[in-house]
């Protein structure tokens, strides 16, 4: 054909090429025009798309929840990514350095001081105000719950808002102690002369241990009895002062050695119970003491999950000062989120204020269904969540968790936290357990260690 | 005999021709893109500064500062020896196992085929879920403890998995041999069905029997191939990762472990590139001490002339 065999100069090219361009140009503007002045529906908005990436705690219940926030903002389309619990931190390491597309993650206080000096999440105090919410973000961290914000604030600035909060705390079966006559303890020596008693009536590891090392949490099942005990690891110039024999760190790990190796009133097959395994051993009747993540008692007590469903109750944490170890899980948006301009972040603020606000229904939803724990004061005035507690906790929760959250305390969590745990949780502790080495030498190597990282 | 003529080789070494080089060029470049490549990037991020906490300072050259300071980390040397304790251990054990049930196995015993075929599902498994059903096995509640327990021989569950480090690795081990030996026995066995019938007539005309046999005909026979299997179990056990992290969640602090944590936990990819060289100069040494030991031209020679 003539058209196709016709051979077009340069100069007659880049004419036609312009004539088509001016034409489309000339077409919507006439077009769009057209549509302002007969008042025709204006053009759908593109909708903004976010990446969402979570641990695989009840995907099935983040999925509702992401698909009844995509019904009210319509224009806001999530995907959702969810990875193993134990593994979350490496894989966004991996995500991050890829460059993996994400906008809006789950972050723990553990890890936060990583991200944020990486540059890959940003403070959302920043950023909130210059968007459309509902409430000013000075009116979230009015209303949460001291050591919830203080988990999610590095150098200052608050990074997020909680997808949940909650506590290590110590949990007894009130059954085997009220049938033995035995009172609810109030130090580590009163838990110890209750284990010998229980011991004698058959119990044969009152104290139910969780120290699998691969767990990130098992750190702070440990810790925070020794905090029930007063302890502190760190200066405010991050200096371990933990090593000392008289120091309440070093007496608490030296409590569990003995009570593993000397009394035998711990379970030895600690490496391998996962928080879950304690629950089981609890509910089998096996232990009457534990500290678990406060969400754990919950699960203890659901009807029908044990023999002994039911009986569990929280109590301070023995010890002096009774402190607990409490701590934040949150939100955050990414600096990749930011990159993309304001149409993400607008809607990654949206999505955070939907599901982390102190009455968003997803809060609410985690705190009934799951009896999850809230990084706010003010939920624990609502009707439906205070009966949850009762609900899932035992009677009396509802105050026992008050009075233990008030006197919660976070901890610091530098660059080199991660690192430091993963050594003690993994080398030294675990040694000191295995009594491969004392306790002594397990707190000096940490010691050693602390200032090793510290030092860079 | 001379098959090829002096003339014929002195013309193909001025040959000119590049045909041979584009026919393995496709080859060299899969090598290339995915082995060479990976390696040599390792080697370069290495030797830059590159913690993920300082983003700053990312691509800095430091020389061998990184080897320093791994090599001096509180870990390393532990690490290091953890995993040739492991690697020794498992080498040795699932050399010394498979040859046995290759042995048992090549008697031709009624019943032998359907051992075969059962004894490969263990390899058919995912590491990683290998290390996972050892781990269960190995668990105070876990059918190993219920079979002692209920029979007696023991008073109370033994607790494997909170024993000492040192001797949990020996558990690992046991994991690591399940898994591969289906594998060793297979290669070990089909060598073994390579020696002809003559010789061991003749060696039972000799008088040679059983261990006499063993070790003068059978052993010899096969020691180019035992040498493969324990260059390729030592490769296994130097570099595995996802096995020993299910089963004992990287407490026992192998260097492939060692490196994934410096890298996506502790966030230095300097340190865990340098970790990631170390270990691979490591693999690269048991190779070429175990082809020191059987050189290439003997193994080729007698895979495909069971000389």
């Amino acid at each position: 054909m003539s058209l196709v065999n016709k051979r077009y100069s340069r100069r007659e090219a880049l004419s036609t090429g312009v004539k088509v361009a001016v034409g489309v140009a000339g077409a919507a503007i006439v077009g769009g025009a057209a549509y302002v002045m007969l008042g025709l529906p204006a053009a759908t908005p593109q909708k903004v798309k976010l990446d969402f990436t979570v641990w695989n705690y009840s995907v099935e219940t983040i999925r509702d929840n992401i698909q009844k926030f995509m019904q009210q903002y319509p224009n806001i389309e999530v995907t959702l990514y969810d990875f193993n619990w134990p593994d979350y931190p490496s894989t966004m390491v991996q995500r991050f350095t890829t460059k993996t597309s994400t906008d809006v993650c789950y972050n723990g206080e553990d890890w936060l001081a990583q991200w944020a000096e990486a540059g890959w999440v940003v403070p959302l105090e920043d950023y909130w105000d210059k968007y459309t919410t509902k409430k000013k973000f000075s009116e979230y961290v009015r209303d949460m719950v001291p050591f919830a914000k203080e988990s999610m604030t590095y150098k200052g600035k608050i990074y997020g808002l909680p997808y949940y909060s909650d506590m290590f705390t110590f949990m007894y079966n009130e059954k085997i102690l009220r049938d033995n006559g035995i009172e609810v303890p109030n130090s580590w020596e009163d838990v110890l002369d209750a284990s010998l008693k229980l011991k004698e009536k058959g119990i044969r590891y009152p104290y139910i241990l969780q120290y699998q090392a691969t767990n990130p949490f098992d750190f702070y099942a440990v810790f925070s009895g020794a905090m029930g005990r007063g302890a502190r690891l760190f200066d405010e110039n991050l200096n371990p002062i933990f090593a000392s024999e008289d120091h309440p760190f070093y007496e608490h790990l030296q409590w569990i050695v003995d009570g593993i190796h000397k009394y035998k009133i711990v379970n030895p097959d600690y490496l391998a119970t996962h928080e879950t395994d304690a629950a089981k051993k609890m509910g089998a009747g096996e232990g009457a003491f534990t500290v678990l993540a406060k969400y754990m008692l919950a699960a203890m007590n659901a009807p029908g999950s044990s023999p002994n469903a039911g009986n569990f109750r929280l109590a301070l944490m023995p010890g002096k000062t009774h402190e607990a170890y409490g701590f934040a899980k949150m939100y955050n948006m990414t600096r990749m989120c930011v990159d993309r301009g304001d149409a993400a972040i607008q809607a990654a603020i949206t999505f955070i204020e939907y599901f982390g606000a102190n009455d968003s229904p997803v809060l609410k939803r985690w705190a009934v269904e799951k009896g999850l724990g809230f990084g706010f004061l003010s939920p624990y005035d609502d009707p439906d969540i205070a009966k949850s507690l009762i609900d899932y906790y035992g009677s009396g929760a509802d105050k026992s968790i008050k009075e233990q959250a008030s006197i919660a305390k976070t901890i610091p969590h530098p660059v080199w936290f991660g690192q430091w745990v993963d050594y003690s949780i993994k080398e030294a502790i675990a040694k000191a357990f295995a009594n491969e080495i004392t306790v002594k030498e397990a707190v000096d190597r940490m010691a050693r260690r602390a200032k090793e990282l510290k030092g860079g | 005999m001379t098959i090829i003529s002096d003339e014929v080789k002195k013309r193909r070494r001025n040959s000119r021709e590049p045909s041979p080089y584009l026919f393995i060029l496709p080859a060299l470049l899969i090598v290339g893109f995915f082995t060479l490549y990976p390696f040599f990037y390792a080697i370069s991020m290495s030797l830059v500064k590159y913690i993920i906490y300082e983003p700053q300072s990312i691509g800095t050259f430091v020389g061998l500062r990184n080897y320093e300071g791994i090599i001096g980390s509180t870990y390393f040397i532990e690490a290091f020896i953890n995993t040739l304790i492991f690697t020794a251990i498992s080498v040795t054990i699932i050399v010394g196992v498979a040859l046995a049930l290759a042995l048992i196995l090549n008697q031709r015993l009624r019943g032998t085929n359907i051992v075969k075929a059962v004894m490969l599902i263990p390899w058919a498994i995912p590491p990683a879920a290998a290390g996972l059903i050892w781990r269960f096995m190995f668990q105070s509640f876990g059918w190993i403890n219920k079979i002692f327990v209920d029979l007696g021989i023991w008073g109370e569950p033994y607790y494997f998995l909170s024993a000492p480090r040192s001797i949990q690795v020996i558990f690992a081990v046991v994991a690591q041999m399940w898994q591969q030996l289906p594998f060793c026995i297979l290669l070990i066995l089909a060598v073994l069905q390579l020696i002809p019938n003559d010789i061991i007539d003749s060696s039972e005309l000799d008088g040679a029997t059983g261990l006499l046999r063993l070790r003068h005909v059978t052993l010899p026979y096969i020691k180019s191939a035992l040498a493969v299997v324990a260059a390729f179990q030592a490769i296994l056990a130097l570099t595995t990762y996802d096995m020993v992290y299910t089963f004992a969640g990287g407490t026992y602090g192998l260097i492939s472990y060692y490196a994934f944590a410096e890298m996506f936990q502790w966030g230095n990819f300097g340190h865990g590139a340098a970790l990631s060289v170390i270990l691979a100069i490591t693999t690269l040494l048991v190779i070429l001490i175990i082809l020191k030991i059987i050189p290439p031209e003997k193994l080729y020679k007698y895979s495909f002339t069971s000389e």
